[in-house]
């Protein structure tokens, strides 16, 4: 296993209402981790937890070798030597950019360092500007010059994008992703956006309510979520109610092989991503009027037609993203099944459909609420 | 309302040169020299205290900061030339104190005397730190508490943080504070005369009250309007800066752990503050005011200090200040609205004018100009009460302002849109929305106008005397269990002042000077 | 209640008459004495006559100041000051009307203005008193010239030269010593540190807590003091043969031109020199009453014992604005 660069054992914080942990985390040197969640997950607590201003109520936090945080143990902020860059980036507005990012240097050897890190970050000429004075992407550039000064052992970044314009993400993104392979820093970043994680990110940690539900590279959480919390958080996942019946699992979309071995009659979440749903369209008329929606094959719908499931039923919503287009469609035991389709497919509204699965082994997780 | 500041500098740069002469050596120098000793001292005192005070209660975990956060605000309540008399009776040689030595050990100790510049400045630091207080606290609250995280997470440690981070973050409330102070301790006439401190305001009463001659009181004067029209430019240009620092945050900073002893001296200052502040003022008035009905007087016939007399006073107090309350915030209605909704303000800068001077060049300006062109107002309540509304109309004009911009103008034009006249939506939407801080704009000018003291004295018509003009009077003889009741009823009256300060720790209370 | 009724109900309490606030008598008058010192007489004189009186006091020199500018109409009826030099200014200025009784002229001549502008009341003498428990009898100056050595540094005090018995002191100095002499002195008053205060109640209660050793005073302050059991003496300067003598002031009264209550402030002015009232000056306030056989109040030096400076009251007024100009270039709080 390789070297923990930084290690939180069994961290846990209350801050009033809110509970963080207990959890532990690990992230080895180099490491680019993202920490992902809904916001009121305690994202931020654990950034701060790292840094210092918080004090873990039980649990260790370690970095580099040393004890930071512990019940004997207490390092402050500013020897720990983390640099942060918070999430409106706190620039000083009183000092330039210059006095900004040498604020953490000392005296002598500042100005060789401010135009290197000017340059590194591609601010050259910004150096005698007020913060008031930048843009957004400008100002999130010095607020990570600033933090990058010290040569911090670990670089925290709280939603480092969440303040920049849509279209402006994408470039800072891969800017971002560049300058830390480059300096090879071991950073952890916070943020909402799964896209942003699973591009920058070699691993990413899903939190849900203070609890560390999952910690993996962005692959394995797609593929193999640990919960039903990060299947539902990390792209569609749909999730159909079954019932174990002898070696498989009977759902409204047929017959799923069972993986293993559980008592019969056992009730199930299955998951199948959007893109593993396909879609025939039935000869039906695309608009019917009478009053109850077409629920023609009551009778069948629940039925095992094969090893391969299928159900039928009626498109209720289409959105369109990037070249495909999401759809979901009812089907007749009322549950919603989206399908991820090419966009020029063509399935209107309130059309008849057949759904089919295309994997035969899904994931499990035991139902809502229990 | 800029007229008597306009009047006054007409007077005073019209005057002879040879006069100009003769004064700048024998008075100006040594006014300016003791004016501004005074305004710099003070300002850095309440500085220093204000900051402080402010940090204590916001920023540790001082015992009892709840309370003492308001309370150290309260000092306002008390008109700040009370605070200066009472002292002196109270320090001042054969006061108090030195009697209360006697009685107590028998031999007659002397106190260092309280009169003169460092009395002077330990008053008006009492009376003034307030004002920085209040804007440093709110500056404090408004503080990013990222920035002091940031400069930790850098490696700076406290101290580094403290003088390289907070306080230049605090520099534009401080500045502005400051320089209120300064400007303020130019106007205070009550404070400095009753320590028999010699400034420009004193000068220039003396010279109204003991001289047919009145141009050498205006070129006084206009050496005074100079001084703090310099003061207030600089406060303007200060304050416009520091506005884009701010940033309101939901995370609250970690408070700073006192040690014990630390805690013991905390608790020592403050302390200290609230007792001369607060404590000896309304304990030394309540003594006189006993020893007044234990021992009554006989001269006290003489003084008008029966109720019936009170109650004359405290009558054109209240009628003089309400009317100039009613009166300012009528005027100021138009001019603000016109400011906030066509965003045209030079009218309201030259109304504000008159803040900047202090009463004794307003009863000045005033009279020279009645006299001149409206002869039969000359000394009636009436000139009494304009030179209240031009004093303090400021604070009218800031309360509508600030009322009126939180009234969305689309508001008004949902209303137009239904079919109402201006008339109608100022009545039905916008004076209901506005009546809170019209309200307390209203309470600000009429407390402010039941303190005031050196216009009223110049100004007062025959037999109109208010609380201050009463008190002061029987103070400024020595007669101070005369003074004890118009006093207290004053502080009673001033009660409300706490309330305000209360909703909206309001930098702009003044102390009555 | 809306609004409207609001607003209507705040005009209404504008537009209250401001006669309410202000209560004026039948007869109005200005006075630069200290209140306590005049409001019994007051008191006596409405008492006997049943005429109401409404009083301003306050400093002499603003409230002449006031009847100048509130000329041909005044308010006030009648104007009491400290000093003849007031009055007589006033007089100059043509804001006074001449009245003469049989009673007023029981009162010498010299406290009077020939023509009945203005009339002496009460006298004083212009004295130095001292806190015993600070000075030994040796140490005693003996002239107000002394004053000026360094060995007083810091222990004087006096009333602010806005004082009308302060002004008339120092025009009398100038008359008898010349300007330049004057000036000189009051300079070296000045670099000596004196004290000046709002009033001479103040200067001598600090002389009477020792607060400073010495204070100049018209002579019955000290009798005021004295009376409220302060250790304090009391020095009549320059009393040899070749000195200046003390400057005798007087306290006076004038009828105001173009005044509303003529008969009124004239039954007052006729009070102000009978028996009575001068018999309250004496007793109340240690003065010297101007009405011959009205004894002067025990323990008071009596008129005729002290030597005086050679001048006449009158000639005070002419030179006022002389002196003012004087102490504006000296610089004398």
């Amino acid at each position: 296993m390789a070297t923990d660069f930084v290690e939180l054992r069994g961290v846990r914080v209350r801050l009033g209402q809110f509970e963080l942990g207990p959890f532990s985390l690990s992230v080895k040197k180099g490491e680019l981790v993202a920490v992902l969640g809904p916001s009121g997950s305690g994202k931020t607590t654990l950034l701060r937890l790292i840094a210092g201003f918080e004090r873990p109520n039980e649990g260790s936090i370690v970095i580099d070798g040393h004890v930071v945080a512990d019940m004997t143990h207490w390092v402050e902020p500013e020897d720990r030597g983390v640099g942060m860059v918070f999430q409106d980036y706190a620039l000083f507005p009183h000092l330039t950019v210059a006095q900004n990012i040498a604020f953490g240097l000392n005296k002598g050897d500042s100005c060789a360092r401010v135009s290197e890190l000017l340059k590194l970050v591609g601010l050259d000429g910004f150096a005698g500007r007020y913060p008031h004075e930048l843009s957004g992407g400008e100002q999130q550039r010095v607020a990570l010059a600033r933090s990058l000064a010290t040569n911090p052992k670990v670089l925290l970044l709280d939603e480092p994008f969440s303040n920049l314009d849509a279209d402006l993400r994408p470039k800072m993104r891969a800017e971002l992703k560049l300058l830390l392979q480059r300096l090879n820093c071991t950073t952890i970043f916070v943020t909402h956006d799964q896209e942003e994680a699973f591009e920058l990110a070699d691993r990413v940690a899903v939190l849900k309510a203070g609890r560390l539900e999952q910690i993996d590279t962005p692959e394995n959480l797609y593929r193999a979520p640990a919960t039903r919390f990060v299947a539902e958080f990390i792209g569609h996942a749909n999730l159909l109610k079954g019932r174990v019946r002898g070696s498989c699992i009977e759902t409204a979309l047929g017959c799923f092989i069972l993986t293993r071995p559980l008592p019969e009659g056992t009730l199930v979440d299955v998951m199948v991503r959007p893109e593993e749903v396909e879609l025939e369209a039935l000869a039906t008329p695309p608009f019917s009027p009478s009053p109850p929606a077409p629920l023609p094959s009551e009778g069948e719908g629940a039925g095992v037609r094969g090893p391969k499931g299928k159900g039928e039923g009626l498109v209720v919503a289409r959105r369109y993203r990037g070249g495909m287009q999401l759809i979901t469609v009812r089907l007749t035991t009322g549950e919603a099944v989206r399908s991820l389709q090419p966009a020029g497919t063509h399935f209107p509204l309130a059309s008849k459909v057949r759904v089919r699965v295309k994997t035969d082994a899904p994931l499990i997780f035991p139902p809502e609420g229990l | 309302m800029a007229l008597p500041l306009i009047v006054t500098l007409w007077r005073g740069l019209s005057t002879e040169f040879s006069l100009w002469a003769t004064l700048w050596q024998a008075r100006v120098l040594p006014l300016l020299g003791n004016s501004l000793a005074l305004a710099g001292a003070v300002t850095l005192g309440s500085l220093v205290l204000g900051v402080l005070l402010a940090w204590l209660v916001e920023r540790t975990d001082l015992p009892g900061r709840k309370i003492f956060g308001p309370l150290l605000v309260a000092t306002l309540v008390i008109p700040c030339y009370l605070i200066a008399i009472w002292h002196v009776s109270f320090w001042g040689p054969g006061g108090l104190l030195e009697r209360a030595l006697a009685a107590l050990l028998g031999a007659s100790i002397k106190v260092p005397t309280i009169y003169g510049f460092v009395g002077a400045w330990l008053i008006l630091v009492i009376a003034t730190y307030p004002y920085v207080y209040t804007l440093a606290r709110a500056a404090l609250r408004s503080l990013d508490p990222q920035l002091e995280e940031a400069a930790r997470s850098l490696g700076a440690h406290k101290l580094k943080i403290f003088f390289k981070v907070t306080l230049p973050l605090l520099a534009p409330a401080l500045a502005a504070g400051g320089l209120l102070t300064a400007v303020y301790v130019l106007s205070d006439y009550g404070v400095v005369a009753t320590l028999r401190y010699e400034t420009f305001t004193t000068a220039i009463y003396k010279q109204l009250a003991g001289r047919y001659d009145q141009a050498p009181a205006a070129l006084l004067s206009t050496v005074l309007i100079a001084l703090t029209v310099i003061l207030l430019v600089i406060q303007q240009r200060l304050w416009g800066r520091g506005r884009h620092y701010y940033k309101a945050s939901q995370r609250a900073l970690p408070l700073v752990r006192l040690s014990v002893w630390g805690r013991g001296a905390a608790m020592g200052l403050v302390g200290l503050v609230l007792f001369f502040g607060l404590i000896l003022p309304s304990g030394v008035s309540l003594y006189w005011w006993l020893e007044s009905i234990a021992r009554p007087n006989p001269a006290a016939a003489l003084w008008g200090s029966s109720l019936a007399d009170l109650l004359r006073y405290a009558g054109n107090s209240l009628f003089s200040a309400a009317t100039a309350a009613t009166l300012a915030l009528v005027l100021a209605w138009p001019i603000a609205y016109r400011a906030v909704r066509y965003e045209q303000h030079g009218l309201t800068r030259l109304a504000q004018a008159g803040q900047a001077l202090p009463g004794v060049l307003i009863a000045l300006a005033l009279a020279l100009l009645l006299h001149r062109f409206v002869p039969s107002l000359y000394f009636t309540i009436w000139a009494l009460i304009f030179a209240y509304v031009i004093r303090f109309f400021s604070h009218a004009l800031q309360a509508v302002e600030s009322g009126l911009a939180r009234v969305p103008v689309r508001l008004e034009e949902a209303a137009r849109s239904l079919g109402r006249s201006t008339v109608s939506i100022w009545r039905r939407v916008t004076f209901p929305l506005v009546a809170p801080s019209v309200a307390a704009g209203w309470t600000l000018v009429f407390l402010n106008a039941l303190r005031e003291l050196p216009a009223t004295l110049l100004l007062r018509p025959p037999g109109f005397d208010t609380l201050p003009v009463r008190l002061w009077i029987a103070a400024g003889e020595g007669f101070y269990a005369q003074a004890a009741a118009p006093a207290l009823v004053l502080i009673i009256l001033s009660l409300p002042m706490l309330y305000l300060l209360r909703v909206g720790d309001r930098p702009e209370v003044r102390h009555g000077d | 209640m809306s609004w409207l009724k609001k607003l209507a109900l705040v005009t209404a309490f504008v537009l209250v008459p401001t006669t309410l606030a202000q209560p004026w008598g039948e007869l109005v008058i200005y006075s630069g004495r200290s209140e306590p010192l005049i409001v019994p007489v007051i008191q006596l004189f409405q008492q006997q006559t049943g005429i109401r009186v409404t009083l301003q006091s306050g400093a002499a020199t603003a409230l002449a100041n006031l009847i100048l500018q509130e000329q041909p109409n005044p308010r006030a009826d009648l104007f009491i000051a400290n000093d003849a030099g007031t009055l007589e200014f006033l007089k100059l200025k043509d804001a006074l009307q001449p009245y003469i009784s049989e009673q007023i002229r029981k009162i010498p001549e010299q406290f009077r203005a020939r023509d009945g502008s203005w009339l002496g009341v009460s006298g004083r003498s212009r004295v130095i008193m001292y806190n015993t428990k600070l000075l030994r009898p040796e140490e005693l100056p003996k002239s107000v010239f002394e004053l000026g050595d360094p060995r007083w540094k810091g222990k004087i005090a006096m009333a602010t030269t806005r004082n009308e018995s302060v002004i008339a002191w120092m025009t009398a100095l100038r008359l008898v010593k010349g300007d330049a002499f004057t000036k000189e002195y009051l300079l070296k008053l000045k670099a000596n540190g004196i004290v000046t205060l709002n009033g001479h109640t103040d200067v001598r209660k600090a002389v009477g807590r020792g607060e400073f050793a010495l204070g100049l005073v018209n002579h019955y302050y000290y009798h005021l003091e004295l009376r409220d059991g302060s250790p304090v003496g009391v020095i009549y300067p320059d009393q040899g043969p070749t000195d200046t003598g003390v400057l005798v002031n007087v306290a006076g009264a004038a009828l105001i031109k173009n005044a509303k209550h003529v008969r009124e402030a004239q039954r007052f002015l006729d009070f102000l020199a009978a028996p009575e009232a001068q018999k309250l000056f004496a007793e109340l306030n240690f003065e010297y009453p101007l009405l011959p056989g009205v004894p002067t109040a025990p323990g008071v030096r009596a008129l005729e014992t002290i030597k005086r400076m050679p001048i006449r009251l009158d000639e005070l007024g002419k030179e006022l604005e002389k002196t003012l100009k004087l102490l504006d270039e000296v610089g004398l709080g």
